[in-house]
C-alpha cells in the first residue's frame, strides 16, 4: 500500500462528518442519536446540511460535550492529523 | 483481528461500556503525561528498546498517553489509526502480544506504519483495570528483529501495573 488515491493515503481516508456521525453513535450506543443532536447544536450546525469543512468545529463541540464524546473527538483528531501528515509527506515525495 | 473489517474493528473497540470506562479517567490532565513518560523511559531502558509507549485504544485510534523515543508525525498526532497499531492486537487479545519480525509476519508485513517507520519487533501487555476491561497497552518496539523473553514480558507487566496505579489516581468516576 503506497499510493494516494483521491483523499486516501496508505489506505487511510480523511475523516468526514459521516465518520463522526458513525463514531458518536458507536460509542454512545442507544444514546447516540440524542448526543449527536446535542453535538450539532453545540457546534451551531444543522442536522440536515453538514459539510466536511465543518468537522473541526464539530470536534471542538464534542470535546466540550462530555468525557465519552471528548474521547471520540480525540480518536478522530488522531486520524485527521495522521492523514494530514502522511498526505503532506506523499506530496513532497512526488515532487 | 486480521479478518475484521474496519467497521467490525471499530465496533469491538468502541463498545459503549469500554469507552465509558476509559472516559472515567482524566487522560487529559497535563500532570499525567510526565508520569507515564517516565514509566515508558524505564521500560525502554530496561528492555534495551528505542521506543516504548503507554496507550489507550479508542474506537478508531491508538491514543498515546506517555512515551519514550516516539518522534515525527506519530508524536505530533499523539497516536495512530487503530488498524495500524500493534497495540490493538494486544488489547483485543487481552494478553501479552509479541511480533519478532513484522516483515516476516503475514499479519503485519503490509502495515504502512511499520513500513514507514522501519520498526521490526514489538512486545506489549494489556492495561486492565478492576473492571476487567482491556483499556490499552504498555509496549516496547525495536528497529531490529528480536525474540522477547519471558523476563522481558514480566518486566513489561510490572510496568503495566505501575501505569494502572498512576491511572487509578486519575479516576474521575
Amino acid at each position: 500500500m503506497s499510493a494516494t488515491d483521491d483523499d486516501t493515503t496508505y489506505g487511510l481516508h480523511r475523516p468526514t462528518m459521516n465518520d463522526a456521525h458513525e463514531a458518536m453513535h458507536r460509542v454512545h450506543g442507544v444514546d447516540g442519536p440524542a448526543v449527536w443532536a446535542q453535538a450539532l447544536t453545540a457546534a451551531g450546525l444543522s442536522a440536515t446540511s453538514q459539510k466536511d469543512d465543518d468537522l473541526p468545529r464539530l470536534l471542538e463541540a464534542m470535546t466540550r460535550l462530555d468525557p465519552v464524546s471528548r474521547l471520540c473527538a480525540q480518536a478522530l483528531r488522531i486520524r485527521l492529523s495522521s492523514h494530514t501528515h502522511l498526505s503532506a509527506a506523499h506530496t513532497l515525495t512526488r515532487r | 483481528m486480521a479478518t475484521l473489517s474496519l467497521p467490525e474493528l471499530f465496533a469491538r473497540l468502541g463498545s459503549p461500556q469500554r469507552i465509558r470506562r476509559i472516559a472515567s479517567y482524566d487522560l487529559f490532565d497535563p500532570g499525567l503525561r510526565p508520569l507515564l513518560d517516565a514509566i515508558a523511559a524505564r521500560n525502554a531502558e530496561r528492555l534495551h528498546a528505542p521506543v516504548s509507549m503507554v496507550s489507550v485504544i479508542l474506537d478508531s485510534s491508538q491514543f498515546i498517553l506517555g512515551s519514550h523515543g516516539v518522534t515525527g508525525w506519530v508524536a505530533e498526532a499523539q497516536g495512530t489509526p487503530a488498524e495500524w497499531s500493534l497495540c490493538t492486537h494486544t488489547v483485543l487479545g487481552g494478553r501479552p502480544y509479541c511480533v519478532s519480525d513484522n516483515t516476516q509476519d503475514p499479519l503485519h508485513a503490509d502495515n504502512p506504519l511499520l513500513a514507514m517507520s522501519g520498526l521490526r519487533s514489538y512486545a506489549g501487555v494489556p492495561l486492565r483495570d478492576d473492571s476487567g476491561q482491556s483499556l490499552g497497552s504498555l509496549c516496547v518496539v525495536d528497529v531490529v528483529p528480536r525474540d522477547f523473553t519471558d523476563e522481558d514480558l514480566e518486566f513489561l507487566q510490572q510496568g503495566a501495573d505501575d501505569v494502572m496505579r498512576v491511572l487509578a489516581d486519575h479516576r474521575t468516576g
